[in-house]
């Protein structure tokens, strides 16, 4: 009984296409085929950091659609806090008034007798953050790389995302990482941080790194997967871009972690729909439960419900897996991601 | 789209945020019958990212079951019915998978046009992310920048509409217009103004006003004024556009969604549309008194006919798997913790709460994971009556101060109520959760057909009227609750019960207690109940006997004699000995 689950990429060759898109509007600086570095700056857009909306025709004691003679400034004109925005001139009924701007910036629009004040814009540049090519532009919007290397998906992350070099810190996918044991020198340059899993008390200390934190199993305390940790200590010293960013619907934006490296093993495979489900001979991963975080085969597929053998008594339909521990268990048809 | 009497074979589906289910309705001699029924992953997110994968899972899973093929080699639903047997005459569909509508509402007054604009959102899958009311800037004596400033704040925050309203019919037009204006300013220096989605539903006499300001920078619908006069209310109109807007622009942008159309006999409703009109229907039908709980991952649902009017409260944010954050958020860690029989550190609950967010999907495997899932489905539907009692389940008859009025049935749906291990825990979660009061049958929709018969109801109605009597409810039982408070372990409620086969026996339930007494499925009873001074069985008097004739279930009596509003002992060692014993006593 095919069977479309949870999917998580831990795949050591893999061609993947990602988007880099500017927040609004601006100018794309590269074009289709161009070889781009993590830290290539590939668009450039001007981001208003506040704006205000000013009801000028009612300072001036003017019906809304008035305004538009009185106005001394356009949309697109700079002001200055103290500049006069609006005023009346020779014999016309606002002879002496004015309305003077509260604040600098540019004025964004003018309409139903308000003005729009973006105050001043700040200069956003957009890193390519992968290696790779460009295959497509959007014409000021953004661009898609074409990357190569191995992918480690998370399932949680903290924003942002860094670019360096990747570096193992512990012997064993159950030990925690410590601090102390980071490398003085480049403890002020890390990008980024991947780990099995991290408690949820630690949760104001992950937000506030200046790097990404991904996380591979889930909350609380558990090893990182093996598989996981072998391809992780493969490319131990590889270059590898880092991204915390995470979406739980609509789109399902996973955090991640992508290394370049050189695979000996075969062609990659093209990133896109899996060509395969789960059935019996999958790789899977155990995702709630006592056996959570271990890995395994689908050995069978059971045709109705069965009880469950660790205290919830209810009965749900599920999977014989053997565990890689060599463990025999049966899980349920939701708690088993497909896996690699 | 087909004709009713062409429509003898019909495929029902529903697309949840998480999972999806098929069932197959036939006629078995003359009579409309669930076949079989499929169920599996909602196929929405990555990798997959088409809905119609899973639909189609869904459908094979029937067909290995009835040994009866249903898809065509390319994998698309025969229809009509063949000759052989293959294929159906239609197929229906409801949906709950689209990521909910972003509404920012605008209003004049907070207590008038604002409360009902939020009241009209409630139809739908809408998290109201901003609210602005002219009148609190005013009330808190604040420049009229002030209210500009939260305008801004609330355009920045990207809505994909706004519900905006104010005034009575024939009432002043410029603060209005005026607060059309600042929308409107926002709106044309915006990038995005264009594709905002403004919804006026305020003061007709400025409609033509509010088209001129508003018409030129944004997608413009104009329905009637929520609130006419001072005392009426008229959500309709503006509910029927908000509904509208959801399905346009996002559940017709589901991943998948335009296959899955073409697969349909009927035009594809929400979940919450299709359970509305399986709900109307069984309360004319029985004249019924009747309020459905619908516990989702992402959702929960609450809606309800009582003396023939219909009301309904989304949240859109609260569920079990996508909307258990929100749900610890809303009602608070303590609030969580007081459903465990066992002491649980609130890391831990935070940890297993934010790794069922990540994976909606899975299900509780140990004791531990399953009471503090019932925990936060206890908190999730008990949010949500919490607002519909507010909104318009309260106002009802027979309504006492913040308690449920009296209904005559209670559904239970959803995964977590449907995954449970005994049927004891869905009763259990129900009447914690929604605290009934009075005698009602409960009842889950354990096929979970509820909102697919609904939208079968709206092209073949016998089908479903019949396939909703026979196949829609497993009956659980009866119940009794008490409203009141009283002596610990003093006599609330004295029970003589006479059964058909001439025995009789009679209880005395003490405060704090529940009950259950047997009665089987198809059985019924005379129940002659004698409370205490204390405790009300419904009959809006407290001490007030009755006696009335009752059905049976898989549970058999439940008298719940902890009184209304429930509350729970404050030493910790008392309230978790209290719920092992609640549980115990429904065989939990």
């Amino acid at each position: 009984m095919p069977y479309h689950p949870f999917v998580t990429r831990v795949v050591p060759n893999m061609v993947m296409r990602r988007e880099r898109m500017l927040p609004i509007r601006g100018e794309v600086l590269v074009g289709t085929g161009n070889r781009v570095h993590p830290s290539d700056v590939i668009g450039r857009t001007s981001v208003p950091s506040e704006v205000h909306l000013l009801n000028v025709a009612r300072a001036l004691s003017l019906a809304s659609t008035d305004l538009g003679p009185y106005m001394r400034l356009a949309a697109g004109n700079r002001v200055e806090e103290g500049d006069v925005l609006a005023a009346g001139s020779g014999a016309s009924r606002l002879f002496g008034q004015s309305y003077r701007s509260p604040v600098t910036g540019v004025v964004a629009g003018v309409s139903n007798g308000r003005v729009l004040i973006q105050s001043d814009r700040q200069v956003l540049e957009l890193a390519a953050h992968y290696r790779g090519i460009v295959i497509n532009v959007m014409s000021g919007l953004g661009a898609i790389i074409e990357v190569k290397g191995a992918l480690i998906q998370g399932i949680w992350g903290s924003a942002g995302e860094g670019f360096g070099v990747l570096r193992v810190m512990v012997d064993d996918p159950d030990e925690a990482i410590d601090p102390e044991k980071m490398d003085m020198s480049c403890r002020n340059a890390v990008q980024g941080m991947i780990a099995g899993s991290v408690d949820t008390r630690l949760m104001d200390v992950v937000q506030a790194m200046p790097f990404p934190v991904v996380v591979t199993e889930g909350m609380g305390r558990f090893a990182i997967s093996d598989p996981v940790f072998e391809l992780l200590k493969a490319y131990d010293g590889q270059e590898a871009s880092i991204r915390g960013t995470m979406e739980a619907r609509g789109g399902a934006v996973r955090p991640e972690l992508i290394v370049y490296a050189s695979y000996a093993g075969g062609d990659a495979e093209l990133e896109g729909r899996p060509e395969f489900l789960l059935e019996a001979g999958s790789q899977v991963r155990i995702v709630r439960g006592p056996h959570m975080g271990e890995t395994g085969t689908v050995t069978a597929i059971p045709p109705g419900p069965r009880e469950l053998a660790t205290g919830g008594k209810a009965k749900v339909r599920g999977f014989e897996i053997r565990l890689d521990s060599g463990a025999e268990v049966f899980v349920a048809q939701g708690n088993v991601e497909l896996f690699g | 789209m087909e004709r009713e009497h062409d429509l003898e074979s019909i495929l029902i589906v529903d697309c949840g945020s998480t999972t999806t289910r098929a069932a197959l309705i036939d006629l078995v001699a003359g009579e409309f019958r669930l076949l079989a029924s499929g169920e599996t992953a909602t196929t929405v997110e990555a990798p997959w990212s088409r809905i119609s994968i899973g639909v189609r899972e869904a459908i094979r899973q029937i067909e290995r079951r009835t040994s009866r093929v249903l898809l065509s080699a390319q994998g698309q639903p025969i229809v009509p019915e063949r000759e052989d047997g293959s294929g159906v005459d239609g197929v229906v569909a409801t949906v709950n998978a689209a990521v909910p509508l972003r509404v920012a509402v605008v209003g004049l007054i907070r207590d008038l046009s604002v409360e009902s604009l939020l009241k009209a959102t409630d139809c739908s899958y809408v998290v109201v992310q901003n609210v602005v009311a002219r009148d609190d800037g005013a009330a808190k004596g604040r420049a009229a920048s002030s209210l500009q400033a939260m305008m801004r704040d609330t355009l920045q925050s990207r809505p994909d509409a706004i519900l905006f309203g104010g005034g009575v019919d024939g009432g002043a037009v410029s603060p209005v217009t005026e607060t059309a204006r600042d929308i409107a300013a926002i709106l044309s220096a915006s990038e995005e103004g264009g594709r905002v989605h403004v919804i006026f539903a305020g003061n007709k006499e400025a409609r033509t006003e509010v088209a001129g300001v508003l018409g030129e920078c944004c997608s413009l619908r104009v329905v009637n004024n929520v609130r006419p006069t001072l005392t009426d209310e008229d959500l309709a109109s503006a509910e029927e556009e908000v509904r509208g807007l959801y399905r346009e622009s996002k559940m017709g942008r589901v991943p998948g969604f335009g296959e899955l159309k073409s697969w349909v006999s009927a035009p594809i409703l929400t979940t919450a549309e299709g359970l509305e009109l399986s709900l109307r229907y069984l309360a004319r039908l029985y004249e019924l008194n009747a309020l459905v709980v619908d516990l989702g991952s992402a959702t929960t649902h609450v809606a309800g006919v009582i003396d023939g009017h219909y009301g309904s409260t989304v949240s859109a944010e609260l569920g079990v798997g996508y909307g258990a954050g929100k749900v610890l958020e809303q009602a608070g860690m303590g609030q969580l913790l007081r459903w465990l029989p066992f002491e649980l550190e609130t890391h831990e609950v935070k940890n297993q709460i934010l790794n069922k967010i990540l994976r909606p999907m899975t299900v509780p495997e140990t004791e531990q994971e399953f009471q503090l899932e019932h925990a936060v489905a206890r908190e999730a539907i008990s949010l949500t009556v919490r607002r519909a009692r507010n909104r318009w389940l309260g106002k009802r008859s027979g309504a006492q101060d913040g308690l449920m009025p009296p209904v005559d049935l209670i559904v239970g749906r959803g995964g977590a109520l449907s995954g449970v291990a005994s049927l004891g825990q869905a009763a259990l979660i129900l009447l914690d959760a929604v605290q009934p009061t009075g005698v009602c049958s409960l009842a889950l929709d354990h096929s979970s057909l509820l909102p697919q018969l609904g939208a079968l109801a709206t092209v073949q109605p016998l089908a479903a009227a019949q396939a909703l009597g026979r196949d829609g409810f497993l009956r659980l039982g009866t119940v009794i609750a008490l409203a009141g408070t009283g002596r610990e372990g003093g006599v609330a409620l004295k029970v003589k019960i006479d059964y058909d086969d001439g025995q009789s026996i009679r209880v005395e339930v003490p405060f704090g207690a529940l009950e259950v007494l047997p009665l089987a499925t198809g059985k019924r009873a005379v129940v002659e109940m004698r409370p205490s001074s204390r405790f009300d069985v419904g009959l809006g008097s407290k001490g007030r006997g009755a006696t009335t004739e009752v059905a049976g279930g898989a549970l058999g009596i439940i008298v719940d004699a902890r009184g209304r509003p429930l509350s729970l002992p404050t030493d910790e060692n008392k309230r978790r000995t209290t719920i092992q014993e609640w549980m115990w006593e429904l065989g939990i």
